[in-house]
């Protein structure tokens, strides 16, 4: 295979992945980018969204919650807020969030509760990426 | 006979005080463990952020951010952590120990200093001081997360941008091992990177732009600082509190040792003495 690079992936309680990989899609603040070996040095804000990593042929695929991305030419550092790799997501609990962030969108006024319906919103993004990425543990 | 019925009472209390302290010991113990792993499990993600940090402060010239301005002023603020509970031996004192020794230090500096507390044994040293304190919070072992880090953080970065303070450093005890822990003062603000870095000629791709992603990494490198203070106060306080009953179990072992001594002496005296009594009673009654 093609050149590998080093890639971290660090929330503020854990390391979430760590090792060498081929190519690496991320949120980043613009939109989705890609990453391979080789890259120009970047640093990205990191939007809620899903995170994309291939080592040789096996992906994996993780729900990404905000942060910021640094890269290197041989390296990437991504700290993350929180990061959940699809194999450890509850789908019933995404389900669940996503319901909750659901009714309470439904009842919050947008202009008179604007931060609650901002946090809602939030809410709901981030139980939809989770039941996305979950879903593709599956398939 | 009333000395050995106190003395038998006096061993049963300490009896129970041992027990208490030895549970007490081994509740920390385990709650110790666990704040440790969390607490080292926090490290890569401050020391990267640092790191990033670093690099990016010597790839720019932008020393504009109100985040990294140092300020002539006399304002000082000083987030002290102690803990909610005692029993854990000198922890809290020698950290109220240093904040006195800052109030001291800075009087010349900052005339004014005002407090952040954190802790409840913090809250009570400084009930009755003439000392500004400006807010409290408790500090509950469950309760240490980001979240709450987050709002102690932001409640100091907006202090520092208004003006209410020109200076900000936060006081907690660093821990070195569970019988060693020792109180630290570090500054918070204005921001100075922590890590060395080397110099680098290429500059970033910013996105989006620099100036808007400094003003979301420094907060959030001042929230992980934070967050890590509290978490090496709490691995502290555990420590502390681990030792000082690991201690108070072995003195209530050994008053139990000579109260026992004690209290057999006594009994050897009254058999004597009643044996005596028996014995100068059958020699009278043989004449």
């Amino acid at each position: 295979m093609a050149d590998k690079f080093n890639l971290q992936v660090i929330t503020p309680d854990r390391v979430v992945f760590k090792g060498e990989v081929n190519e690496v899609y991320a949120p980043g603040f613009l939109g989705e980018f890609g990453v391979l070996a080789g890259h120009t040095p970047y640093l990205v804000l990191l939007k809620t969204g899903r995170l994309k990593i291939r080592r040789d042929a096996q992906w994996t695929y993780a729900a990404l919650n905000g942060g910021f991305c640094e890269v290197d030419y041989d390296s990437m550092r991504i700290l993350a807020e929180t990061c959940e790799v699809s194999n450890e997501i509850d789908p019933d609990r995404a389900q669940k969030a996503k319901a909750r962030a659901e009714e309470s969108l439904k009842k919050l006024d947008p202009v008179k509760d604007a931060q609650e319906f901002k946090a809602a919103g939030a809410a709901l993004q981030r139980a939809l990426i989770r039941l996305e990425v979950a879903d593709k543990s599956q398939g | 006979m009333a000395t050995l019925r106190k003395i038998r009472r006096q061993i049963q209390s300490v009896k129970s005080i041992q027990q208490i302290t030895r549970a007490m010991y081994m509740v920390a113990a385990a709650k110790l463990r666990r704040a440790q792993q969390e607490m080292e499990a926090s490290r890569p993600y401050a020391r990267t952020l640092d790191e990033v940090i670093g690099r990016v402060l010597v790839r720019t010239e932008n020393r504009e951010h109100p985040l990294l301005k140092q300020r002539e002023g006399k304002k000082a603020e000083l987030v002290v952590f102690t803990s909610d509970r005692g029993m854990c031996g000198g922890f809290n004192h020698s950290i109220l120990r240093s904040a006195e020794l800052f109030l001291e230090e800075n009087r010349e500096q900052f005339p004014e200093v005002s407090l952040t507390l954190v802790g409840k044994k913090g809250m009570d040293y400084y009930k009755n001081k003439p000392v500004k304190v400006s807010k409290h919070y408790l500090n509950p072992i469950r309760e240490v997360s980001l979240d709450r880090a987050i709002v102690i953080a932001d409640e100091m970065i907006q202090r520092f941008i208004a003006g209410e303070a020109d200076s900000i450093s936060i006081l907690y005890s660093l821990f070195h091992s569970p019988v060693m822990q020792r109180p630290i003062i570090i500054d918070l603000l204005p921001f100075k990177p922590r890590e060395k870095v080397q110099l680098v000629k290429v500059d970033y791709l910013y996105e989006p732009s620099e100036p808007e992603l400094m003003n979301q990494l420094l907060p959030w490198q001042i929230r992980v600082q934070v967050y890590q203070a509290m978490l090496e106060n709490r691995t502290s306080e555990l420590g502390a509190r681990m030792s000082s009953m690991d201690l108070a179990t072995e003195n209530a072992g050994e008053l139990i040792q000579n109260l026992t001594l004690k209290m057999n002496r006594a009994r050897q005296e009254t058999i004597t003495k009643e044996l005596l009594d028996i014995v100068t009673g059958a020699e009278a009654l043989k004449k």
